[in-house]
């Protein structure tokens, strides 16, 4: 069945299996292999999390035509002109990437978070990203990432030195 | 036998849409909202439906709205959506409240209220909430509809009386007016083992002038196969508010505990864990004042 969506900016058209789901088509079809399974699609982990409509979900618990219609953003999908992102320099900068396999989707839950809320206390920021899950960092460098682009580092004494 | 090939899929936007291709598709169907429960079900091979058909872009299946007294909630709204839809936050709290304590951000990005109550999970968290709510579940599929309260629909752990082609529209409650309050309480997560799971729902309609509770609506979620009901600790609560009624509340639930659950390895566990409940329930209910030592909630 011909699945139509939007990925990233662009308007996409691509065949699809109807038993495919959205994580199925980002990575084989579309060759977007950010986003990971991680826990064998059981919506566990969080390493296959991407933006649709605006809202965090899980790409192993979409059907791929589910998404008819919908937009799509994954981690390819922040970088723009060859720069990074601000929330994933700041998780280089903070030292919150370690083996990575989590990495596209813990940052895609904290862009969802951010979209809806550009300023989360640490806790709203631990509740966004309860969903994912990360076995290297012990989450802290992975707070003081996201704080830092929220210009909520308290950590760092609260300041605002980006001018955000 | 023929060999298992996978499923069609079928994306309607209108439930007229929906009922036309029933009617007309001969095989087993299953309906997709969240898919929160069914992918997993799917991929495991544990459903082997012949059509999925979508629910969720069907604009009639989603949404709050009140009407005459009542709240209509689609079956295919987000637990996202009713954590904070100002109706219900207003007039069915404690439904809010535990569609924020579901699963994670994208479960309840994605989760909704139907597939709750369809998947009839013996921990199902917005079960207990919806029988206290006294909740009505509305049924159609192409012959007609039915509208039935919760504790029909609901025949046991992941059974329900739905027919193969029946789907569930929408739920809908007799709005909480302000002489209400109420809450919902749980333990445990789906990952946690599962001895820890628990869950607790309550309406109580309190007379302020005479310090006193008039109605009390009770339930209970992960002691069976599916949620219940308290009826007699229900008519024990009613009366004047006295400082046991904490203490008598936990009793009686204990009690519920040990009816329900003898000799489970988890029985020892849960008879103490839901006192903690009990407790925490106390606080979201009545504030902080109303337990000993006036603890904060947390
Ligand atoms: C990681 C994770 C955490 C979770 N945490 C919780 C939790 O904390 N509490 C909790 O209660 N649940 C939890 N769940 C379970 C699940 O999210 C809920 O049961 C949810 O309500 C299912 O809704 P859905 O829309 O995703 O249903 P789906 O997966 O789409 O469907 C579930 C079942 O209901 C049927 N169905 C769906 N909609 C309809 C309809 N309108 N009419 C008829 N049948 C229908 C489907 O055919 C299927 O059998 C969790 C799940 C995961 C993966
Ligand atoms: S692969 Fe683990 S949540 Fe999707
Ligand atoms: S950096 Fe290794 S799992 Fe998070």
């Amino acid at each position: 069945m011909v699945l139509e969506m939007t990925v990233n900016g662009k308007a996409i058209k691509v065949e699809v299996n109807p038993n495919a789901r959205l994580l199925d088509v980002l990575r084989e079809n579309l060759g977007l292999t950010g986003a990971k399974e991680g826990c064998s699609g059981e919506g566990e982990c969080g390493a296959c999390t991407v933006i649709m409509d605006g809202k965090a979900v899980n790409s192993c618990l979409v059907l791929a035509l589910q998404a008819r219609g919908k937009e799509i953003i994954t981690i390819e999908g922040l970088e723009s002109n060859g720069e990074l992102d601000r929330l994933q320099q700041a998780f280089i900068d903070q030292g919150a990437i370690q083996c990575g396999y989590c990495t596209p989707g813990m940052i895609m839950a904290a862009k969802a978070l951010l979209m809806g809320n550009p300023h989360p206390s640490e806790a709203e920021i631990r509740l966004g990203i309860a969903g994912n899950l990360c076995r290297c960092t012990g989450y802290l460098k992975i707070i003081s990432a996201i704080q830092e682009v929220a210009g909520t580092n308290l950590r760092k004494g609260g300041q605002d030195d980006d001018g955000v | 036998m023929t060999e298992y090939n996978g499923y069609s899929f079928f994306g309607p936007s209108t439930l007229k849409e929906l009922l036309e291709e029933v009617a007309l598709f001969d095989g087993s169907i299953a309906f997709l909202a969240g898919g929160t429960d069914l992918i997993i079900e799917l991929k495991k091979g544990k459903k082997k439906p012949h059509l999925v058909i979508d629910v969720s872009q069907i604009p009639e299946l989603n949404g709050v709205h009140e009407e005459n007294g009542f709240l209509h909630i689609g079956s295919a709204t987000t637990f996202s959506q009713l954590a904070r839809h100002p109706l219900i936050v207003e007039k069915g709290l404690c439904l809010a409240q535990a569609a924020r304590k579901i699963g994670s951000e994208q479960i309840r990005n994605r989760g909704t209220l139907g597939g709750n109550i369809a998947s009839a999970s013996p921990a199902g968290d917005c079960l207990p909430v919806l029988l206290v709510l006294e909740a009505m579940i509305t049924l159609q599929n192409p012959d007609g509809v039915r509208r039935l309260p919760l504790s029909q629909v609901l025949q046991g752990s992941g059974r329900t009386c739905l027919t193969p082609n029946e789907l569930i529209t929408g739920i809908d409650f007799p709005v909480l007016d302000g002489g209400y309050v109420s809450g919902f309480e749980k333990l445990g997560s789906r990952t946690a083992v599962t001895v820890a799971k628990l869950n607790l729902a309550a309406v109580i309609k309190v007379d302020q002038e005479n310090h006193s509770i008039t109605e009390a609506r009770i339930a209970v979620g992960a002691l069976g196969e599916t949620a219940f009901r308290l009826p007699d600790l229900e008519q024990n609560l009613v009366g004047e508010i006295n400082p046991f009624l904490l203490h008598l509340f936990e009793d009686m639930l204990t009690e519920t505990v040990d009816n329900a659950i003898s000799g489970r390895y988890s029985h020892p566990y849960k008879r103490e864990a839901i006192r903690g409940l009990a407790e925490d329930m106390f606080v979201n209910l009545f504030g902080a004042s109303s337990v000993p030592g006036g603890r904060t909630h947390g």
